[in-house]
């Protein structure tokens, strides 16, 4: 019974994975289905996005309460403030690729094009005739185009260039030889204003030039095995290299070749387009302006903004400063529904200029405030710097002057605002007092625009020190109070943290379906993997699927990916559970249903109890309510879980901000809502790790309060540590990690509190050794993923609480537990030598750690 | 190429040091020719905002050569302002923890760069026995300060360095734990008033030689930590930090701690208390009544003195007329207990010049302004606090006369405050105290560095600026003290404008801005005829 095949492969003491090494799973998207993917090969995803099964109550708009918006407002304004927002558009173009003969016959050329406007960089290798694997070689120095930079010893990255200028269309042309023994050429794509990757169904673009390669389903115009990609990325043509059609037609001179493998090769010229979505921040403002109704002595707010489309606003009123929604009572503007109870829907209509939208709004007097967000077309919201937009209505009684505009807006409580409206107030009466004295003799050099640029920049840098010293609590007593929190019960198992000693190694990447026996090989490798320190390896998703790499379930009951059984007779297997109807689960699975969430903690028993997992990981479990994750591993016990709540990190004007709490405060919203059953990764960290790494800015590795920026500083025991996933790294590279950085990116998690996960790529590359002994030091030194707090004399920091000692532009320093000291960046660091003596453990490119000794 | 300018149109030339404060110049980021620009004297400097400017920057290379031009034919007109004062902020007294860290480093960062473009001189920063020497004697852990020293220097500010031998109550910053250790059982290193109190936040001059401190006496704990911290900070002195002020008793004063507590908001200052009960002192006061044949005195300190929030009247001592000061029970006290103050003030300053004198950085020490009941004859907030300065008698001379020796310069609070905002009651006038000290400061020859006054609201610009436009220059002026309130809406904009008119003293016209059509003048190199301006081509 093939059940008992798979309990033999993951459950046998012949695997040799230590009895701490736990098999862990990844369900994905089987649990949600709306990841709301960007890039090419997912937008097949975008299509089934959970949609709330609610009812929608529609407001009867009939026409006594609703517009009655009163033109006999007096013109007075009561308040105005304008909003810059942020958001994504995505734009479409296409990626073509053409192969053709140069004019002489002799060299091929093959061009790569793109119709957006960006810093386009071909990022390209060629495989020989005779490799092995999928790893790229780089071509030979005849064939980089002017302007190549090698990258290791493996790439090019070759910039497009325009053809003319004006023209939107970039491209790049490499001439090659086809005489000269390369088997294809493989690129991705990537813009360096954005730092997006462009690939090929998740994987490079492979243009080959011999016909016998296998398919690895990224072949462009190779003949396609799975039908499942909808739309524009399934309608591509096929054939782009029609070997067999130029079967014979010898055209330049093959003879000469000394290969027989290349003596049937026949190039043949194509061109070829795909689809490309772009994503483009924009711009755009919203306005409210607040009129008196002279009439009915109401509010008018009006609400304009110039964002494109149908933009639809979700608002409510409150009556306190708590900033709770609620329900006005009508008259509501046209087009407006109630949501969930909570709040209302209005559809923003067209202005008149058909340029943005707007709508009137009328509020009784005795509100405090109106809140609301924005919905766009594409689903996406917007709101203010991670909050709600909140007008004051109490306030706005008085004049409009400058001053009572900032005053009403800081007594908001409102961090950002009212520093907003502080540098505002200053920069305002540097300006009065610069023109004062510039009024004497009225003169506009440019002296005077660069003064006032200083003035501003100092300004600026003042609110940045008041908002930092305004907010800062005294270490002294902070750090007192840290010790005196009750210590944790000793080692407890818990389905969000393990033992607290886990290590945890993500045992596959976005090529693992490849191989066909991943699991196989990973077999192989289990004894490995647990010597170098790992106790848990998470598992790709093991289901039958409708993408090979094992996401979107179709059978959940069927262990039947590619990464599992692949072509391997030997494990056919389907669960015994299944009767081979059709799971309940529907793309959007509704996990408010009482019968799918029966039907999937059923499932999680299954795979617990009778195939063998010790845990899992959720993804995108933004998706849903962390309530019912708590469900499930009530229900499955698992030793371990950790959910993937992934958006993106705040960012201000293209550069990341210093503070990220609001961020990290949605990841540990969702771990509350599980109960802490499961642990979360830390996208935070990974996210402020990449701006100080990449930038040299290391001060962003400290918070306000001294403490880990990340998860990890305010739930260190539920956060899960990570630099690089399938998804962020490997072949998709939807965010990757700083390059040649990791090491550092490692030497910070793999020393910290949390429970740091290690990509597989980077155990089985050059990074290994380092990473071995990280993992080694970590254990050797029970630092574990919270604090066990013994309390010792103040202002010492026990347990596993980091002590952050220095942190500046380029160095951060920390001494954790007292048993281990760290450093990464250029910077110089020494641990103090006061009460204790250190030695250095390990050491490399711009990181140090030392152990007490 | 850079140009800078030599006048000698009046007396003094002007230094490029000294330039480099006054001009408003831009630095083109054009590295191999990277051009300096004095437009605008008098005002504010942002080399290190070059990378921000270089957009600016490239609009004005255009024109540089002109407008180098204009300025340097412009220079001579300015009138020779250079006796100025330099400008410090006082960092905050926690900017290093207990556990040496940098508290608030981004704040502290981001303010460093915002006084560099306002044009302050540099910055202060109180260091602390009990976090540099906190765990066991001797053994030092400068790394917080040497990190803050690290920044001040990038961001290219002076420093000047307060060792502070005493505690801090808000923040709370006690002396090292291993004093306190020693104190709990030796309760005789502390100052001790009439009923017993122990004032734990500095230790008893008394004890200064006595070797209470493992062995070593205070003197020398205290010039181990100096060396020590020479040694470590050694590639920062005479560079970076230019001043060294050394802690000289309560709050870093040369004096007693009369007043153990501050006195509330809205209540008057009392007189404050004699501190001459702790054994050590008691003993020399015996020996030194012995001396004077009048053992009898030695028994005890004045026993008709009011308590510390009394007034001076309440009792006999201080009393205007007839109070015991004036007999000669009160003189021999009096000298005592002030010359014993002074003889500690010289032992330590001597220390500190030895130590520090030979590194090109000032050294200092800070003198109390104990205005209150300034205008009585007695003048009692000083005599409890151990300055003998009374109506018939000048106290500040042998001070002046003491840092005169040890070639040290003063530190003066209390520049802030003027007499109109003074209690009446309290018959306070610092503005009189003000200017006895600083006229005995001149007489001796001592610099006069100000501050304003450290537990007072932030402000008081005003008397600030009265107080530096004086006849008797100050050394340099140290603003006290960086924080939230500091940066706050309702204070910055008002430092700024301070900082501003500091920078501008005597505003002319002409100097404001190069008018446009001069800018645009081509020949204006040949237009300065004046003899006395030269140019000089660095």
């Amino acid at each position: 019974m093939t059940t008992v095949a798979i309990d033999s492969l993951l459950q046998n003491p012949s695997l040799s994975f230590r009895p701490k090494a736990k098999v862990f799973l990844k369900p994905s998207r089987s649990l949600n289905c709306s990841r709301n993917r960007k890039l090419l090969f997912s937008r097949a995803a975008c299509s089934c996005s959970f949609k709330p099964r609610r009812k929608i109550h529609v407001v009867k708009a009939s026409s006594t309460d609703t517009a009655l918006i009163d033109t006999s407002s007096s013109d007075d304004v009561l308040y105005k403030e304008t909003f810059p927002v942020k958001r994504i558009e995505k734009v479409e173009g296409k990626i073509f690729i053409r192969l053709d003969q140069s004019k002489d016959q002799q060299n091929w050329q093959l061009t790569v094009g793109c119709s957006l406007p960006g810093k386009w960089i071909l990022h390209w290798g060629v495989s020989y005739v005779g490799d092995e694997g999928s790893e790229w070689d780089q071509p030979p120095k005849d064939m980089r185009p002017p302007g190549s930079i090698p990258i290791r010893d493996y790439a090019i990255e070759t910039p497009l260039k325009k053809l003319s200028e004006g023209d939107m269309f970039h491209e790049v042309k490499i001439d090659f030889n086809p005489s000269c023994a390369i088997a294809a050429i493989h690129f991705v794509l990537k813009d360096d204003e954005t730092g997006a990757w462009y690939q090929h169904r998740g994987r490079d673009f492979k243009v080959p030039l011999v016909d016998y390669l296998e398919d690895d389903g990224n072949m462009v115009g190779a003949k396609r095995g799975f039908g499942i990609w909808p739309g524009a990325l399934g309608q591509f043509s096929n054939m782009l290299l029609n070997s067999e059609a130029s079967h014979g037609t010898s055209q330049n001179g093959s003879s000469e070749s000394k290969d027989s493998k290349r003596e049937n090769r026949q190039l043949e010229g194509f061109y070829e387009e795909q689809p490309i979505v772009k994503e483009v921040p924009i711009g755009n403002l919203v306005s409210v302006t607040i009129r008196k109704c002279t009439e009915t002595a109401k509010d008018i707010l009006c609400l304009e903004t110039d964002i494109p489309g149908d933009v639809v606003v979700h608002w409510g009123v409150c009556r306190d400063d708590a900033r709770t929604w609620e329900i006005p009572a009508a008259p509501y503007p046209p087009e407006t529904t109630i949501f969930k109870s909570k709040a209302l829907r209005t559809l923003l209509q067209p202005k008149g200029t058909g340029n943005g939208s707007t709508a009137l709004f009328t509020l009784e007097e005795e509100l405090v405030g109106f809140l609301f967000v924005l919905k766009l077309e594409d689903n996406t919201w917007v709101n203010c710097k991670g909050n709600d937009f909140y007008i004051p209505l109490a306030g706005a009684t008085g004049v409009v002057s400058q001053h009572a505009k900032s005053d009403s807006v800081s007594d908001s409580v409102s961090e950002e605002t009212s520093n907003k409206a502080y540098t505002e107030g200053i920069i305002n009466e540097i300006r009065n007092l610069v023109s004062g004295l510039n009024s004497e003799k009225s003169q506009k050099t440019k002296t005077k625009e660069a003064q006032e640029s200083i003035l501003q920049e100092i300004e600026k840098l003042a609110a940045e020190a008041y908002s930092i010293f305004r907010t800062s609590v005294p270490t002294f007593s902070e750090e007192a109070v840290l010790e005196t929190e009750a210590p944790e019960p000793a080692v407890t198992i818990s389905s969000g943290t393990g033992s607290g000693f886990e290590i945890l190694c993500q045992g596959f990447n976005w090529e693992s379906n490849k191989s066909g026996r991943w699991y196989m090989e990973l077999k192989e490798k289990a004894s490995e993997i647990s010597s170098l320190g790992f106790t848990v390896i998470w598992l790709p998703p093991p289901t039958e699927s409708v993408s090979p790499e094992g996401y979107m379930p179709s059978d959940l009951y069927n262990l039947n990916s590619r990464a599992v059984v692949g072509d391997d007779p030997h494990f056919q297997g389907r669960g015994n559970k299944s009767s081979g109807d059709n799971f309940h689960a529907a793309p959007n699975i509704d996990h408010s249903q009482e019968f799918v969430r029966k039907d999937l903690k059923e499932w999680l028993c299954w795979l617990r109890e009778e195939i063998g997992y010790d845990g899992w990981r959720l993804d995108f479990v933004r998706g849903f309510w962390g309530g019912y994750v708590k469900d499930y591993m009530d229900a499955s016990e698992p030793y371990f879980a950790v959910g993937e709540y992934w958006d993106s990190l705040s960012y201000t004007y293209g550069e990341m901000d210093y503070n990220q709490d609001a961020h990290r405060q949605r990841i540990i919203d969702w771990i509350n809502a599980t109960n802490g059953t499961a642990g979360a990764f830390d996208v935070t960290t990974k996210g402020i790790l990449h701006s100080a790494l990449e930038r040299c800015e290391y001060w962003r590795l400290s918070d306000q309060k001294g403490k880990p920026p990340g998860v990890v500083g305010w739930w260190p025991s539920r956060a899960v540590t990570f630099i690089e996933n399938h998804d962020t790294g490997s072949t998709q590279g939807h965010w990757r990690f700083p390059n040649g950085k990791e090491m550092q990116g490692y030497a910070y998690i793999l020393t910290h509190p949390g429970t740091p996960a290690v990509f597989y790529d980077h155990i089985f590359s050059h990074y290994r050794s380092g990473i071995a002994a990280l993992i080694s030091l970590r254990n050797r030194k029970k630092i574990h993923c919270r604090s066990t707090v013994s309390i010792k004399t103040l202002l010492h920091i026990v347990g596993t609480k980091v002590k952050i000692v220095k942190v500046e532009r380029d160095v951060y320093a920390a001494i954790i537990d007292e048993k281990v000291a760290m450093k990464i960046g250029p910077g110089h660091f020494e641990p103090p030598s006061e009460s204790q003596r250190w030695s250095v453990a390990l050491e490399g490119g711009d990181y140090k750690v030392w152990e007490a000794s | 190429m850079e140009v800078s300018v030599i006048g000698s149109s009046s007396q003094a030339k002007i230094r490029r040091t000294e330039l480099a404060y006054r001009d408003l110049r831009l630095c083109f980021g054009n590295n191999d020719k990277s051009k300096v620009l004095s437009l605008k004297p008098n005002s504010l400097r942002f080399e290190s905002q070059i990378t921000r400017f270089r957009k600016a920057g490239l609009r004005f290379t255009v024109k540089a050569v002109q407008a180098e031009a204009v300025l340097e034919s412009k220079s001579f007109a300015r009138k020779k302002p250079l006796d100025r004062v330099n400008l410090f902020v006082g960092l905050p007294l926690d900017t290093v923890s207990e556990c040496n860290t940098v508290n608030h480093a981004r704040a502290i960062a981001a303010g460093l760069k915002a006084l560099k473009l306002l044009g302050v001189e540099g910055v202060e920063l109180p260091v602390w026995w009990g976090v540099a020497e906190n765990e066991e004697m001797g053994k030092y852990d400068w790394s917080g300060y040497l990190a803050v020293a690290e920044m001040v220097q990038k961001a290219g500010l002076k420093f000047h360095v307060s060792l502070c031998f005493h505690a801090s109550r808000q923040p709370k910053i006690s002396l090292p734990k291993w004093v306190m250790q020693i104190g709990e059982t030796e309760s005789s290193i502390f100052f001790t008033d009439r009923s017993g109190n122990h004032y734990k936040e500095c230790l008893s001059l008394a004890v200064d030689d006595i070797a209470v401190l493992n062995g070593k006496s205070p003197i020398q704990v205290y010039q181990d930590f100096c060396e020590s911290f020479k040694s470590a900070f050694s590639p920062f002195i005479g560079s970076t930090i230019t001043g060294i002020s050394m802690g000289l008793g309560p709050d870093g004063e040369l004096r007693y701690p009369s007043h153990h507590k501050t006195a509330k908001s809205g209540k008057m200052t009392g007189v404050g208390e004699f501190q001459c009960y702790d054994t050590n002192m008691l003993n020399r006061l015996k020996q030194y009544a012995e001396a004077n044949g009048n053992p009898l005195w030695g028994l005890g300190g004045p026993h008709d003195a009011p308590a510390y929030d009394q007034s001076p009247n309440s009792t006999n001592f201080f009393k205007d007329h007839g109070g015991s000061w004036e007999s000669p029970y009160g003189d021999f006290f009096l000298s005592w207990y002030s010359s014993e103050l002074i003889a500690h003030g010289d032992r330590l300053l001597s220390l500190a010049s030895s130590v520090f004198g030979d590194m090109g950085v000032n050294v200092y020490g800070k003198v109390p302004l104990e205005h209150s009941w300034y205008k009585t004859r007695a003048h009692p907030s000083e005599l409890t606090a151990g300055l003998y300065n009374t109506a018939s008698r000048d106290g500040y001379e042998a001070v002046a006369e003491m840092f005169a020796k040890n070639s040290c310069k003063i530190i003066l609070p209390g520049m802030d405050l003027s007499d109109a905002q003074q209690q009446h009651e309290s018959l306070s006038s610092p503005e009189l105290l003000l200017a006895q000290i600083r006229t005995s400061c001149t007489k001796h020859k001592v610099g006069i560095s100000g501050q304003n006054s450290a537990s007072g609201a932030p402000g008081g610009f005003e008397q600030i600026q009265k107080n530096m436009s004086g006849e008797n220059v100050l050394d340099l002026f140290t603003y006290q003290r960086m924080g939230a309130q500091f940066f706050s809406p309702e204070h910055f904009p008002s430092f700024t404008t301070f900082v501003r008119s500091l920078n501008q003293p005597e505003l002319h016209s002409d100097d404001l801005l190069p008018a446009e059509e001069e800018v645009e003048a081509t020949e204006s190199v040949h237009r300065s005829s004046d003899p006395n301006v030269h140019m000089q081509a660095a």
